[in-house]
Order: structure tokens, then sequence, then C-alpha cells
């Protein structure tokens, strides 16, 4: 049985590989708060290839702009047609920035328009309880940024299942830290990730 | 003293005795046979396209003592009741067959919600065999091994097969109530994507799965897993003995089960399953979507099968499926490993295969409750079987002696008739009186 494997997407236009701390720190909680089976390691997948289909998790992050090929388009669609699970985070820390004018775009004119998760979705409970939605991340609320909290995470939603996540809280930024630095944390801050991953493989 | 004529014609006095004689000879052998032949009861031969006419007359007009049929193999139900019924009677029936084709069919609902009829033909190998519903012909199949068999999603109250000159029917009796399915394992991707498969398809799910000491993923209340409530269990990984315990009761009490053969491993579920695992056969990555058969890219454990279990499925000579019965219930174990990877990564139709290939597993298995329909059409099974079973097997007719021992009666009379002109034309031709 194939573990489970945190795949980020390579796509051509942007930066996709802003948040490459990111997958270490998602298997870490995810080694340490549920018993799934878990590769040791991320793996980078480019979104036109046919390699996608192996890894039905698929992380995109960046902070340019996003266009995809249209090799990229076709793959994507499938993948998520088949029942792949695509999170898309802004790396940002601003709103309406070029990543996300440009990404929310392509994710449209994919998927139509994306609509606001609402936040007793059951993707907050799908293993920790989030009772106020996504939570907030530190750019959020230092004020390094926008100065403003997003209230809501951004979906393709279809037959009741999210399908895409989009999510504006700079959680790449978040989740980039060594493993080891969480021990120093009264809370880890990935726990969310970990109930995006079992939403992702349980619904 | 002898008059010239008579001294003269001495050839012609012994012609004129011998064709007297001949004359008295054919008559006494007429009067022979047509007492004979009132005596003689009537033998009846037909052809099967005018039974129908012949039966009645023979069951009002005509008391036939025996009856012999032609049978081109398609011989109506009734009318073979009827023969059957003269046979009771007391007339001798005998048959052959011209032409027609030992057929039978049986069909049965699918337990699956999609619905569907499943049909099981016997015919000789190599037959042809022309399928149709009420509505119209479907498919045409080779018998191999005996048989054939079809699935017809459409559901049909009855199907038939013909073949030659034989038709055989049968009808969907009962309708099926179908529960619900318990998928039980971890969380996984295959647990994901099977759920997903068979959701899609329609089937009603609770799920089970192991994802952390905090607590497992549930779907569906934490009811004990009896025929009342599933049909099904499908266990993808394995599971605590109590569970394992349940679902042996389960199957054994008539509900199926779907085992992979990783979680038969297990000793809790070993003896269920219809084997155990080999050496796994890696698959190919990325997914193979050109190759023919697409589970060729899936990593298999091919099952060393138990004794009593039925193989379904091989990939080259390894057992890559397999079945077995336990009491009421039955058990189906593969061997596949990550079928996501077929639905993710296939060809076109790849999620419908996907979800066609593991709602038939289920389907082979499920426990259903039947409804007994009230409309039933009149239908015919197995013709030849039913036909031998009531008049016995083919057989020629009877031999009997026929009028005149071959010659007719006409012929007979004619050759009298000649005989006794003869004799007197010759006497009056030499003035006899």
């Amino acid at each position: 049985m194939k573990p489970f494997t945190f795949a980020t997407g390579i796509y051509a236009s942007g930066d996709w590989e802003s948040g490459q701390l990111v997958p270490a720190v998602v298997i870490d909680s995810l080694a340490r708060h549920t018993t799934l089976l878990v590769s040791p390691g991320g793996v980078n997948v480019p979104l036109d290839s046919a390699e996608l289909f192996e890894y039905p998790f698929l992380f995109l992050t960046g902070h340019l702009a996003v266009r995809f090929t249209a090799a990229e388009r076709r793959n994507l669609l499938r993948f998520v047609d088949r029942g792949g699970f695509v999170f898309m985070d802004d790396h940002n820390h601003d709103i309406n920035g070029v990543f996300h004018k440009t990404a929310t775009e392509e994710l449209a004119r994919l998927f139509g328009p994306l609509r606001q998760v609402p936040n007793d979705h059951e993707l907050y409970r799908a293993f920790f309880h989030f009772r106020d939605g996504p939570p907030a991340t530190n750019h959020e609320m230092n004020g390094w940024g926008d100065n403003l909290v997003h209230e809501h995470l951004l979906g393709v939603i279809r037959g009741g299942r999210i399908d895409v996540l989009y999510s504006s809280k700079d959680y790449s930024s978040e989740w980039s830290m060594h493993p080891e630095s969480k021990r120093f944390m009264e809370v880890d801050p990935s726990r969310f990730a970990v109930n995006i991953v079992v939403y992702a493989l349980t619904r | 003293m002898r008059s010239p004529g008579e001294s003269r014609g001495g050839p012609r006095l012994w012609l004129e005795r011998i064709a007297r004689g001949l004359a008295l000879l054919l008559l006494l052998w007429l009067l022979v046979d047509v007492f004979r032949g009132r005596a003689e009861p009537l033998r009846a031969s037909v052809q099967e396209r005018d039974l129908s006419a012949e039966l009645s007359r023979w069951s009002t007009a005509a008391d036939p003592a025996s009856v012999h049929l032609e049978s081109e193999g398609s011989i109506a139900p009734f009318q073979r009741d009827w023969l059957a019924a003269l046979s009771g009677a007391g007339t001798r029936v005998t048959w052959e067959s011209r032409g027609g084709v030992p057929l039978a069919i049986a069909v049965e609902p699918v337990a699956d919600p999609e619905g569907g009829v499943r049909a099981w033909i016997a015919a000789p190998s190599g037959t042809r065999v022309e399928m149709e519903d009420p509505a119209g012909p479907l498919d045409s199949l080779a018998a191999a091994g005996g048989g054939a068999r079809l699935l017809v999603r459409s559901s049909p109250a009855e199907l038939r097969a013909r073949a030659g000159g034989s038709t055989a029917g049968s009808a969907v009796t009962d309708s099926l109530v179908l529960g619900r399915l318990l998928l039980l394992g971890r969380v996984e991707w295959e647990s994901k994507f099977v759920a997903a498969a068979l959701e899609e398809r329609g089937w009603k799910l609770d799920a089970r799965l192991r994802l952390s000491p905090r607590g497992d993923v549930r779907q569906g209340p934490a009811t004990s897993i009896d025929t009342a409530r599933y049909a099904a269990v499908l266990v993808l990984d394995s599971i605590g003995n109590a569970e394992a315990q349940a679902v042996g009761r389960f199957v054994r009490e008539g509900g199926g089960a779907v085992i992979a053969v990783s979680a038969a491993d297990a000793a809790a579920l070993a003896a269920l399953s219809a084997g155990r695992s080999t050496a796994a056969l890696q698959g190919r990555e990325p997914f193979d979507s050109t190759l023919s058969e697409p589970r060729r890219s899936l990593e298999l454990a091919p099952i060393a099968p138990r004794e009593d279990a039925v193989v379904l499925e091989r990939r080259g000579n390894a057992v890559a499926v397999a079945a077995r019965r336990i009491e009421r219930g039955r058990v189906v174990t593969t061997g596949y490993r990550d079928t996501w990877r077929w639905r993710m990564g296939g060809g076109e139709g790849s999620v419908q295969a996907h979800r066609d290939w593991w709602a038939d597993l289920v389907a082979g298995v499920a426990h259903a409750g039947r409804v007994t329909r009230e409309a039933r059409p009149d239908t015919d099974e197995a013709p030849l079987a039913t036909l031998v079973d009531l008049l016995g097997p083919a057989r020629a007719p009877p031999a009997g002696p026929g009028p005149g021992f071959g010659i007719s009666r006409a012929w007979l009379f004619g050759l009298l008739a000649a005989a006794l002109l003869l004799e007197w034309a010759s006497r009056r031709l030499r003035g006899a009186p």
C-alpha cells in the first residue's frame, strides 16, 4: 500500500518552489498526530506530467503570477475530476496581489468561480476542531502585510465536497520552519494541515 | 366329351384358372387387409408446424394409439404439456429433433444499486446464441465451456436465448432489497477511492477507518455487523480480532465480504479469506494508461487460493481474485493493491471502469433481501430438458406393419380387377358363357 505523499506542484510560471519547508512540517504533524502511513519526504511533481496522478494530494504555492500552460490546465482538470485534491496557498501577505488575482482567475477558468468555505464546514472538524474557521497566521496578526485577517478560505465545492481549497492566509510562510522548532511553540501551527490532509483522504 | 375350343385352348384355360385364382387370392388379401386395418390402431406422425391442429384432432376426433413428433426445436410449452397429457392418457408419444439445440437459461437480479440482470446460458460449446428481451435483440454470444453469461443493465423482466431453432426464456421472479455496505480498514487513498466509487454507484456506505489514537473516522452508526443492516463488508486493511470475528459471523449468516489479501493475512481474517498472499508483483509507475488490461499497472499480491476457493481473475499464472463460500455467505479476496491508481491514472473511462470493477466484486457477494414479484411471465427455461423429462429421450417411431404389407389397397384392387377382366375376356373370346 502506498503511503500518503505530500506533493508540491511544479508549474511553468511563477515560483512554485517558494514553500520548500512546508512538506516537512506537514509530514511531521501527520506523523505526530495520526497513524497514517506517511512518506517521510515530499515530492515535487510537474503539473503537466502523468506522475501527477500518483499523488492525489497536491500543494500549490508561490508569490508571482500564475499562468498555467494548456497541458497543465488539462491535467489539473482531469486530476480534480478523478478525485484529486488541490490545496493552493498565496505565499504573499497582501490582499489582491498578483498571485491571488492570477491564481483565482486560473482556478475559476478551470472549475468555475471560487466560493467561500463556511467557517463551520466539516473541514474545520476533520481532525482538530477550529471553531472559528481557518486559523489565523502570524502574518495576518502582526501587521506585516495586509494587517487584516482573511475570514474565510475559498474553494471549488462540487457535490458537497471541496475539490480545490484556496487560501490567502499565507500558510506557506506560517508552516515554513524546521519541524524541530515546534518544540518551542505552545501550539503546533501546522495542526490545520492535518485537517486538510485528513479531509482530502476521507471525503 | 371336350369341345374343340377346350382342346385348342388348353393354355388359355390354364390362364383363366390362374387369373381366377389370382383374383380370389387378391380378394381374400383385401378382405384380410380391411379387417386387419380396422383392428390395427391409428398411428400418427406430425411435423411441428402442424402440431397445434393435430393435437386438437387427436384429443377430439381421432384417438391415436401412437404419436410421433418431428421437432425443429421450438415446440411451445403448452404443446409439450398437451403431449405429456396424451402420453399420460395412454397414447404412446415419441419424438425426434431436427435442428433443435439443447439450450437452457437462468436469470437472476444483480445485487447492485444500478440494477441489472445476469443471465447464465447453457449451450453446446461453439454455439452462437442470440439474446433478446421483450423489446428486441440485445446481444450475440458464443458459448464456450458449455455455456455463456450476460449482464444486462436495463433490468428486463424476461430474457430469451435463441440458437438454431430452439428458444429458451427465463424471467426475473424476485426484486432485491439492498442493505448498506460497511468499509473497514484505515484512512488511506484506497479506502477513500473505493468508498467514492461505491457511493457513486449508489451504495449507501458506512465506514470505520483507523486514523489515530484519538479516534477513528466513522461514517454511520456504530451498530453491530449483521445482515439486517449490511449487504457486504469491505475489509481493506487489517482489523481487530473482535471486528474480524463479527465479520466472520456476518458471513456465516449470509452476508458478503470483500477482503484485500493484505488484510487477510492477519490471523483473525485468514480463516475467512479465499487465500493468503504471496510475494508481490510490482505495478508500473506512473500508471500506464495504454495497457489493454489496465490492472496490470497495479501492484498485485498474488493469492494462494484455498482448496475450496474459485479463481475469478488471473494475471498470467498469478491468481488476482478468488472467492469462496462459507456456510450461507460468500467472500471475495482481491490481491490488487492501491486500485485508486487505476481511477486516477487510467485512460478515458477508467473512473467508470474502476467503479464497475468494485461494484461487480460487491455484487458477487452481497446479501440481498428478496421480494417475490407477483407478475411472472410464462417462460421456458430449458425446453429440451423439459421435453426429455416429460416424454423421455428422443427415439424413432415404433415399427409396425403398414397396410397391405407395403402395397396400397388401390394397387391390390387394380390387380384384382385386371385379373377378373383377363379371365372374363378370355372366356368371352373363346365363346364360353
